[in-house]
């Protein structure tokens, strides 16, 4: 069980979300038990909130970047007022 | 005008100046460019810029003019000329300008004949093929922008991007979008983002925006320089292009795996509202609890129905119906025992009757050779007996006549010592035995002397 958390960690938000309307689409279908009615309930509930979780994972922020001469880069706020 | 030993000069000498060494050195010349923003007014003057790859040069053709125009010239954007006037300079403007006494054709213009020739080749390498694009990421939350960060687009941009998606990380990559050296900048740009910003970077960018405002085919030809083109189909990252408006088409839009008819409809099309995305997961969990609760809902209704049925509410009526049931089988089998009984019980007999007629039979046909053996048997019996009988009276006579007691009768006699035996011979006896002599009527007894 701990592991399928872990797992479910590291889903991307796009394989999140087709696992999540791969789960609504059996439940809907309904020819399931009880039994994995509820553990699919639980794991889309889950998906639901890994999304929601993802969506909100960054940060606002507009940045300048340029190449730094050396092979990496140069990151800083942009001001586009400023500009 | 001498201020302070310094010659100073008044805007309007200056122009003059400039007026009248441009007037006096160039004069009247023939050049040879690509006609752009070609506006006629409602004088009937005709305003455009002839260029080429690298500058432009601004342009009137004055209504009384008109009669320059050589016969098969086309007077619109992109065309390519040959034109003869005089340089000069519009004071009010500050700018200087070709009037243009005579016009005749070039053919197609020379940088729209560089871009079908550089299309084409491109084309032919399999750069701008369908197979090539990359889907857009479902979710775009870093976004790459290559673009100048002055003017509106960025701004643009910038704004719908935001009212998207509130939380957007956006990186500009700041470049010039048109003149000498912007190509160069935008492909380096493009690179920049790949090199640094992979998927395996601290900052993944899911998306690149590359394009600018709207402009002439010269404002937008650093967009279809090959080596923007190259950079765009080579990105690992999925771009989009949004050069000019919606009636330019760019070299960079082919190698793009989006084109976007203009910079604000690339920032809408990059992002999937946020919104949206909270809808839809809210729905799908709408869509969860539904499920559940419709298939625990028919759960309990089975259990409702079922604990409603007669059998629960009338326990009895199972085990009648059971009982029933038993009865109704025990009659059946009860039927077919005795069916059964009766129809063995029927062979029985009459295999019996007809073992009996059999034995019958049989006795009868005993009972007559028994009799008949026995008639037989009597019969050769009593043969027997009356030839034994015969035989036994036979023997009887002569055992008459051989009986010594026969011979007494004739006269005979026998005699017989003292033991009782008869005596034959003279030699038996000794003087003083007695003897016995029988007769035919008794024995007299004597004595030898």
């Amino acid at each position: 069980m701990a592991k399928n958390t872990e797992e479910q960690q590291t889903l991307s938000f796009e394989a999140a979300l087709k696992r999540l309307e791969e789960i609504v689409e059996r439940m809907e279908a309904g020819e399931v038990d009880l039994d994995t009615m509820i553990a699919l309930f639980e794991e889309g509930q889950r998906l639901v909130k890994q999304c929601n979780s993802t969506l909100n994972d960054v940060e606002k922020r507009i940045e300048k970047i340029m190449d730094d001469g050396k092979g990496g880069v140069s990151v800083e706020p942009l001001d586009l007022d400023a500009e | 005008m001498e201020i302070a030993g310094r010659r100073v000069y008044s805007i309007s000498e200056l122009t003059r100046l400039i007026k009248q060494t441009l007037e006096d050195e160039v004069g009247r010349v023939w050049v040879e460019g690509e006609i752009s923003n070609f506006k006629v007014y409602s004088s009937g003057h005709a305003y455009f810029s002839l260029k080429d790859a690298g500058a432009q040069l601004n342009a009137v053709l004055f209504a009384g003019s008109r009669s320059g125009v050589a016969a098969g010239t086309r007077l619109e954007d992109g065309q390519r000329v040959r034109a003869y006037g005089e340089i000069t300079v519009f004071e009010g403007r500050g700018q200087y300008q070709l009037i243009v006494r005579k016009i005749e054709p070039l053919g197609t213009g020379d940088l729209m004949q560089r871009f079908l020739e550089l299309k084409r080749k491109l084309e032919a390498e399999g750069l701008f093929d369908a197979a090539r694009k990359q889907p857009l990421p479902v979710l775009s939350q870093r976004i790459g922008i290559v673009t100048s960060p002055t003017g509106a687009v960025i701004h643009d941009m910038v704004t719908v991007l935001g009212r998207r998606f509130p939380n957007l990380h956006i990186r500009l990559a700041p470049v010039r979008v048109q003149g000498a050296g912007a190509a160069q900048e935008i492909a380096a740009a493009v690179r920049l983002f790949n090199r640094t910003c992979g998927p395996d970077s601290v900052w993944p960018a899911d998306l690149l925006i590359v394009g600018r405002g709207g402009g002439s085919l010269e404002d937008l030809w650093a967009f279809n320089e090959e080596c923007v083109a190259r950079a765009v189909a080579e990105s690992a990252i999925p771009v989009i292009s949004a050069v000019g408006h919606d009636t330019d088409v760019s070299l960079c839009d082919f190698a793009a795996d989006l084109r976007a008819p203009t910079p604000s409809a690339a920032a809408e099309m990059a992002v999937t509202t946020k919104q949206e995305w909270e809808q839809l997961l809210a729905q799908h969990m709408r869509a969860l609890r539904q499920a559940l609760l419709r298939q625990v809902t028919a759960l309990r209704m089975r259990v409702v129905t079922a604990r409603s049925s007669r059998f629960f509410q009338q326990p009895l009526l199972l085990v009648e119906r059971r009982a029933q049931q038993v009865d109704t089988l025990a009659m059946r089998m009860g039927h077919a025992a005795a069916l059964r009984v009766r129809e063995g019980r029927q062979r029985t007999e009459h295999a019996h009757g007809r073992l009996r007629v059999v034995r019958e039979g049989l006795m009868h046909l005993t009972r007559a050779r028994i009799d008949d053996n026995a008639r037989r048997l009597e019969r050769a019996c009593r043969l027997r007996l009356e030839r034994l009988q015969a035989d036994v009276a036979g023997n009887a006579r002569q055992i008459d006549l051989l009986s010594p007691l026969a011979v007494l009768d004739r006269g005979y006699s026998l005699t017989r010592g003292p033991d009782g035996r008869l005596v034959r011979s003279v030699r038996d006896l000794a003087s003083g035995t007695e003897i016995s002599t029988q007769l035919k009527d008794g024995s007299v007894a004597s004595i030898v002397r």
